[in-house]
């Protein structure tokens, strides 16, 4: 499911270095960022990457809209990608089965030489490498939707990334203004784990009718210092993501600290009771 | 909206919101056992007073207005005269029941009685006063900077007006109010015990670092401090006491443990910001 191909013509940063070391300017090539997974995720980190004035093409391979229950229809990958694809953007969370097919076409096809970042949130990054035929090619980051427009990034390389991959993943980043965070790889990384935790008890609070969903909220933000309450940072994260890394986390680490609330699961679902929820807003307690 | 509040003790709490109310206009008559502790107590407020005339938030002409609007007294018939009378004493419930027992006894049909305390059961206290719908918790959590929330915690026996009334002071000291089910931890303390607790088990796992981690929350949360940074500021000790509080009610649920770390910090009395050290090294300050 191809979306609209950005019309900006900057140029990804490659780090190039002569024999003996010295770094020397970019080439003038329009080498191409190919974005691919997750709509919201593509969508956001395509507008990113469109407002720094990078060239990119985007697929979509999951929209947030098919319901859990419905059979995975994933649309067909291209069969040819634009030769000049110079670095990858992997942003599937919802389903590590189109994740990992996403990633072995994308190994198949790209040269070696071509970087591929991968959201490494509900599956490690040295988990993702190991489906590679080139290892090495691979670097986890941390992408949930609402984080494209954060300042810092967290990067966790694995086993095999080597030092020049590393390299030019932290130059793409700085060309869309962001600093990189390198952090061990493991799934749910630092802030994916932290405010999805957050999420979750929040809803446990509303489930358990300790308070009314806006008192949450208000007191939430309040507790973290933060500008939003922990529902409006599910609410803008999508729950199904939030689901889906505590998911991950309660397989990945076996603990069940991660057991997902049931009013989320149900509202990552449906997203009814979601929408009257935020609709009643404070008026109807008080 | 009160013409009077009352609190009871004058510890750190006491003395903070008997200072925050008079400087909203409100009158307090503010208890304690002798007056050596009242003494103490007004001390802290004129020093704090002071400072902020220094820093631009009050001005000098008004001190003494603000200051003449809190009344110590060592009588608690004297807090008959309050419609509020808010309880900020020692962490012990058979205290706290005996004292909201004599209070109900005396207080004016009106009158809202609420206990301040952070852990114990306000219904327990409730159940003790001869007219429990008039008790309710008002809890204010610890936060940078300080009385920030609060949080009305709601027996099943509080009538409807009287957390109105509660709101009404929240509002008349210029706090956020939120209304709660009387659980442990309330709200706040479940959302930051979390918070914390999942910084920790990531810096305990060395996934990434302390300074790291408050970077990235600071950043992407927009908060003014990381949870580090946050727990330095308000105390170790304190943030051990909230979690075993959260503990000793969910034995069962891992998600509220308290973190070895924390008590390796108290226990070495790297208690924070106030120690000089704590998650992190403060230098100190120079006089």
């Amino acid at each position: 499911m191809p979306r609209r191909p950005s019309k900006s013509k900057k140029t990804i940063p490659r780090p190039s270095t002569t024999k003996k070391g010295r770094k020397k300017k970019p080439p003038v090539a329009q080498p191409t960022l190919l974005i691919i997974g997750d709509q919201m995720l593509v969508t956001e980190y395509g507008d990113v990457c469109g407002a720094h004035d990078i060239d990119c093409v985007e697929f979509i391979t999951r929209r947030e809209d098919d319901l859990a229950e419905h059979p995975r229809v994933v649309p067909a990958l291209p069969k040819k990608l634009p030769a000049s694809t110079r670095m990858v953007l992997e942003l599937s969370n919802l389903d590590i089965e189109v994740k990992r097919n996403n990633l072995e076409f994308l190994d198949r096809i790209l040269p070696a030489s071509i970087p591929i970042l991968s959201t490494s949130v509900t599956v490690s990054a040295t988990e993702q490498s190991s489906w590679l035929a080139t290892r090495n090619r691979l670097v986890g980051f941390a992408a949930l939707p609402g984080f494209g427009k954060s300042h810092r990034v967290e990067v966790a390389p694995t086993v095999f990334s080597s030092s020049e991959t590393l390299e030019q993943v932290s130059l793409f980043f700085r060309s869309l203004g962001k600093e990189t965070e390198f952090v061990q790889d493991c799934v749910g990384m630092v802030i994916p784990r932290i405010v999805c935790q957050i999420v979750n008890e929040a809803l446990l609070l509303c489930q358990e009718e300790v308070a009314h969903p806006h008192d949450v909220d208000l007191a939430g933000s309040i507790a973290l210092g933060s500008t939003r309450g922990p529902i409006a940072f599910g609410a803008r994260m999508s729950l199904k993501h939030v689901a889906a890394v505590l998911h991950a986390l309660q397989r990945d680490l076996g603990d069940p600290r991660y057991h997902v609330a049931p009013i989320l699961s149900q509202l990552a679902v449906s997203g009814e009771w979601w929408k009257r929820m935020s609709a009643d807003d404070s008026s109807s307690h008080r | 909206m009160p013409k009077q509040l009352g609190i009871v003790g004058s510890g750190t709490l006491g003395s903070a919101l008997a200072q925050r109310a008079a400087i909203s206009g409100i009158d307090v008559v503010l208890y304690d056992i002798n007056d050596t502790l009242l003494r103490r107590a007004l001390e802290q407020i004129r020093s704090d007073l002071q400072r902020r005339v220094r820093e631009g938030s009050l001005i000098q002409e008004s001190l003494g207005e603000i200051f003449s609007r809190i009344h110590p007294r060592t009588h608690l018939t004297d807090l008959r005269v309050c419609e509020c009378i808010v309880e900020a004493t020692i962490e012990d419930l058979t205290t706290k029941k005996d004292l909201f027992k004599h209070l109900s006894q005396d207080a004016k049909a009106g009158t809202i009685l609420a206990t301040t305390t952070p852990s114990l059961c306000v219904t327990a206290i409730a159940r003790a006063a001869t007219r429990p719908e008039r008790v309710l918790g008002m809890h204010f959590p610890q936060t940078v900077p300080p009385l920030r929330l609060l949080e009305i915690v709601q027996t099943p026996y509080t009538s409807k007006d009287s957390i109105e009334k509660a709101r009404g002071i929240g509002d008349l000291l210029s706090i956020s109010s939120v209304v709660t089910q009387d659980i442990p931890g309330f709200i706040f303390n479940r959302m930051f015990q979390t918070w914390c607790g999942e910084s920790l088990l990531i810096a305990g796992h060395s996934i990434a670092s302390v300074a790291q981690i408050d970077r990235l929350v600071q950043d992407h949360l927009g908060s003014p401090s990381g949870p580090f940074q946050s727990m330095d500021a308000i105390g170790i000790d304190q943030i051990l006491i909230q979690a075993r509080v959260l503990s000793e009610a969910h034995p069962a649920e891992t998600r509220y443990r308290a973190h070895f770390m924390l008590k390796r910090l108290v226990d070495s009395g790297k208690t924070g910001l106030a120690a000089q050290e704590g998650f992190y090294q403060y230098a100190k300050k120079t006089k």
